[in-house]
C-alpha cells in the first residue's frame, strides 16, 4: 500500500472525462438495476462496447460505476414493487416492501442508499489494503497453482449458482470446450475453426457475452412479458433520519465486513452476501419476530452487504486474475480488452491502474450517494417504462454493440447464436454464469495444465506437488460436496411441503 | 405445473452429441511428439467429461431421479412464436445491415419489433424507431467513432 500513489491516483480520476464516465456509469447502473429483468451483468455487457477505444481510466471507471449503481438500483424496485431488480436485492424486498406498503417508501429507500454507500466504501477500503498483500503472495505461484486456481474458481461458481449440480457441471465443461475454439496457445494449431478466419483468435468475448446475457434475456423476457406495474407511492424523504442511522450503524458495519468477506470468495456474489447479512441481523436483533414486517435494520443489513461485496469480489479479480461471479468476469474481460491482465503482475507493472481502480470505486460510491439523493424521483419513474418499447431498443443495442468492436458482421451472428444457446439453456435451467467463467478461466486452466504436465513429462502427480494447489483442490471439492448436501436438503423440504399440501 | 421429463432427455442427448462431435474432430488434430501433449489433449479430456456428464443426466432423467421442472417448448404458444419472429427479425437485420445501411434498417427493425410486441399507438410506432436509431448512430458513430454501415445512403452521395 503506497499512500502517495493512492492519493496521486485521485488526480487521475478527478478529470472531466473520467468523472463523466463514472457519472454515466452510476446513473446507467442504477436505472438498469431498478428495472426488473435487467441485471447488472446485462447492463455491463450492454455498456462494455461504449468503453472501446477509451483510455483505461475512463472505460474502467464507467464499468465500475455501472457495477456500483446496479447494486443499489436493485433495491428501488425491491422496495417499491416487491420485485428485486437484481438477485442481490432479493433480501431487501423482505422488509422493504412492507415498509413501502406502510407509506414509508422514502424511509426505506433513503436507508438503502445510505447503507449501500457505507457498505461500498468499507468494501473498497478493505480491498485497498488486502489485495496488494494477496498479490504479493501470488507472485510465488507457478503453473500448478494457477491451474488449481482456475479449477477452484470454476468449481465454486458451479456449486453455488444452480439448483442442479450436474447441469452446472455441464454448463462449465461446455464453456471450457467453447474456450478451446481458435488457435491453440501452445502449438498454434487452429482448433474447431472450420476454416473461418474470424474464429482463429477464439470466439470474441463481447459478442458471446452480449449473446448469453443480453440477447438471451431479451428472448426470455419477450416470452414472459407481463402487465406493467402501477406505482402510486410517494417518496417523502431523501435522507434517513438520525434515529434510523443510530439504530442501524452496528448492523451496517457488521454487514459490510460480512459482505466483503463473502464477496472475496470466488463464486459467492451479492445475493448470498445479502442473505447472510440479513440472517445475522435477524439473529442478533432484540426483536427478530419483527423481521419481515418492515424493520429498518433489515434493509440496512443486506444493502450494506451487497455493496460491500463488490470490494470483496475485486480482491481475487485484481490480485489473482480470478473473477468471483458473472459480473466480475465481465470486468475481467474488459481489463483484458484494455490490454491489462489482472493478476499479481498487474501490481508490478501497472500499479497506477490498480490504484485508479481503487479510487474510481471510492468516487463511484460517492457519486451513487449524490445521484441517489437528487435523482431518486427520476429512478423511480424508470420502473414504469414500458418493456414493450425498451426491449426492441435493447435488442438494437445488442446488435450494434457486438458489431462495434471489430466492425464485423460475423460478430453479430456470433451474438445471435449465443443468444439462442443462452435462451435454450435458461429455459432448461442450465446456469449461464459457469459458461462465462469458463471462457475466462479456460485458457488459463489449459495452458497451465499443459505446461505442468510437460515439465513432469506427462506425470499427473505434479498437480499434487504444491501445498497451495492441494489446499485449493480441497476447498473446491468441499464446496461441491456441501452444495450437493444442501440441494438434497432443499429437495427433501420441497417434498415434505408438497406432501403437506396434499 | 406438470412435470416434463422429455426436455432434459433431449438436452442431455444434444450435449452428448456435442461431446462426441468435438472428440471426433479432436482426433484429427496433429500430435506433438516433442511436447507429448498436443493440441488434442485438452479438448479430448473435456469431450469425455461432457459425454460422461450428459450420460449421467440422461440416466438420472430416465430413472426419474431428476426433479427439475420446466415448461416444454410449445410451438403453438403465441409467446414462443414471438420469440421466433424476433429472432427472424434479428437475422434479417444482420443480413441487410451492410447493404441497406444502419439508420434505415434500424428504423425498420424497431418499427417491426414494436408492432410484434403489440404497440399500436401511431406516434410511438413512428417516433421511437426514428429517435432511437439516430441516438444510437450519434453515440456509436460520433462519440465512439465506430464506422457504422452507410448502405443506401451512399447512393445519395454521403
Amino acid at each position: 500500500m503506497d499512500f502517495a500513489l493512492f492519493i496521486n491516483s485521485f488526480s487521475n480520476i478527478f478529470q472531466f472525462n473520467v468523472m463523466l464516465a463514472i457519472f454515466i456509469g452510476v446513473a446507467g447502473g442504477i436505472a438498469i438495476g431498478a428495472l426488473p429483468g435487467l441485471t447488472g451483468t446485462m447492463g455491463v455487457a450492454l455498456l462494455v462496447p461504449f468503453t472501446f477505444g477509451r483510455p483505461s481510466a475512463e472505460g474502467l471507471g464507467m464499468l465500475i460505476g455501472i457495477f456500483s449503481g446496479s447494486m443499489y438500483g436493485g433495491s428501488i424496485s425491491a422496495i417499491l414493487i416487491n420485485t428485486p431488480g437484481t438477485p442481490s436485492a432479493a433480501a431487501t424486498s423482505l422488509d422493504g416492501y412492507p415498509l413501502s406498503k406502510k407509506g414509508q417508501a422514502g424511509r426505506a429507500l433513503s436507508m438503502s442508499l445510505f447503507a449501500s454507500f457505507f457498505g461500498g466504501i468499507i468494501g473498497v477500503i478493505i480491498m485497498t489494503f488486502m489485495s496488494p498483500i494477496i498479490a504479493k503472495a501470488a507472485l510465488e505461484f507457478g503453473y500448478v497453482e494457477y491451474f488449481a486456481l482456475a479449477l477452484f474458481g470454476l468449481s465454486i461458481i458451479i456449486s453455488i449458482t444452480n439448483e442442479s449440480m450436474i447441469k452446472g457441471l455441464i454448463s462449465g465443461i461446455f464453456g471450457l470446450l467453447i474456450a478451446t475454439i481458435g488457435m491453440d496457445p501452445t502449438s498454434g494449431y487452429p482448433r474447431y475453426t472450420f476454416g473461418r478466419m474470424e474464429l482463429l483468435s477464439g470466439p470474441s468475448f463481447i459478442p458471446v457475452l452480449i449473446g448469453l446475457f443480453a440477447v438471451a434475456e431479451v428472448f426470455n423476457s419477450i416470452e414472459n412479458l407481463s402487465t406493467q406495474q402501477k406505482l402510486d407511492t410517494k417518496i417523502d424523504r431523501y435522507l434517513p433520519s438520525l434515529t434510523d442511522i443510530k439504530r442501524s450503524t452496528k448492523n451496517i458495519i457488521k454487514s459490510s465486513i460480512i459482505g466483503t468477506a463473502i464477496g472475496s470468495i470466488p463464486g459467492a456474489g451479492g445475493d448470498i452476501a445479502a442473505f447472510v447479512a440479513y440472517g445475522e441481523a435477524k439473529r442478533s436483533s432484540k426483536h427478530p419476530e419483527l423481521f419481515g414486517t418492515g424493520e429498518i435494520e433489515a434493509i440496512a443489513a443486506p444493502e450494506a452487504a451487497n455493496n460491500a461485496c463488490m470490494g470483496g469480489a475485486m480482491i481475487p479479480l485484481l490480485s489473482l486474475g480470478v473473477p468471483g461471479d458473472a459480473i466480475t468476469a465481465v470486468l475481467l474481460g474488459a481489463f483484458i480488452m484494455q490490454g491489462l491482465q489482472p493478476g499479481p503482475l498487474l501490481y508490478q507493472e501497472h500499479i497506477d491502474v490498480v490504484y485508479n481502480v481503487f479510487s474510481s470505486m471510492f468516487i463511484a460510491n460517492i457519486v451513487m450517494l449524490i445521484l441517489g439523493i437528487i435523482g431518486i424521483r427520476f429512478f423511480v419513474k424508470v420502473i414504469t417504462i414500458k418493456k414493450e418499447i425498451l426491449f426492441p431498443i435493447i435488442f438494437c443495442l445488442c446488435i450494434v454493440g457486438s458489431f462495434s468492436m471489430r466492425q464485423n458482421i460475423f460478430d453479430i451472428w456470433l451474438s445471435l447464436i449465443f443468444g439462442v444457446i443462452g435462451y435454450l439453456m435458461i429455459r432448461a435451467k442450465f446456469p449461464l454464469s459457469p459458461i462465462l467463467l469458463a471462457l475466462i478461466l479456460g485458457p488459463m486452466a489449459e495452458s497451465n495444465l499443459r505446461r505442468s504436465l510437460t515439465v513432469s513429462q506427462g506425470d499427473p502427480s505434479i498437480l499434487l506437488s504444491r501445498p497451495i494447489a492441494i489446499g485449493l483442490y480441497i476447498i473446491a471439492l468441499l464446496s461441491i460436496i456441501s452444495s450437493v448436501i444442501k440441494q438434497k436438503k432443499i429437495r427433501k423440504r420441497l417434498e415434505s411441503q408438497s406432501q403437506e399440501k396434499l | 405445473m406438470k412435470e416434463k421429463r422429455l426436455p432434459d432427455i433431449v438436452y442431455s442427448l444434444v450435449f452428448m452429441m456435442i461431446g462426441i462431435f468435438s472428440f471426433v474432430i479432436a482426433q484429427g488434430f496433429p500430435e506433438d511428439f516433442i511436447m507429448k501433449l498436443g493440441p488434442d489433449f485438452y479438448p479430448e479430456l473435456l469431450s469425455v467429461a461432457l459425454i460422461i456428464l450428459s450420460l449421467t443426466l440422461f440416466i438420472r432423467t430416465i430413472l426419474g431421479k431428476n426433479t427439475s421442472k420446466f415448461i416444454a417448448i410449445n410451438i403453438r404458444d403465441k409467446r414462443f412464436q414471438k420469440v421466433i419472429i424476433s429472432l427472424g427479425l434479428a437475422i434479417l437485420y444482420a443480413m441487410f445491415l451492410k447493404r441497406v445501411g444502419f439508420i434505415p434498417i434500424t428504423i425498420l427493425f424497431l418499427f417491426a419489433f414494436l408492432l410484434l410486441l403489440n404497440i399500436r399507438k401511431p406516434l410511438t410506432l413512428i417516433a421511437v424507431p426514428i429517435v432511437a436509431s439516430f441516438a444510437l448512430w450519434f453515440v456509436f458513430q460520433k462519440i465512439l467513432t465506430v464506422s457504422l454501415p452507410i448502405g443506401l445512403l451512399s447512393l445519395l452521395g454521403y
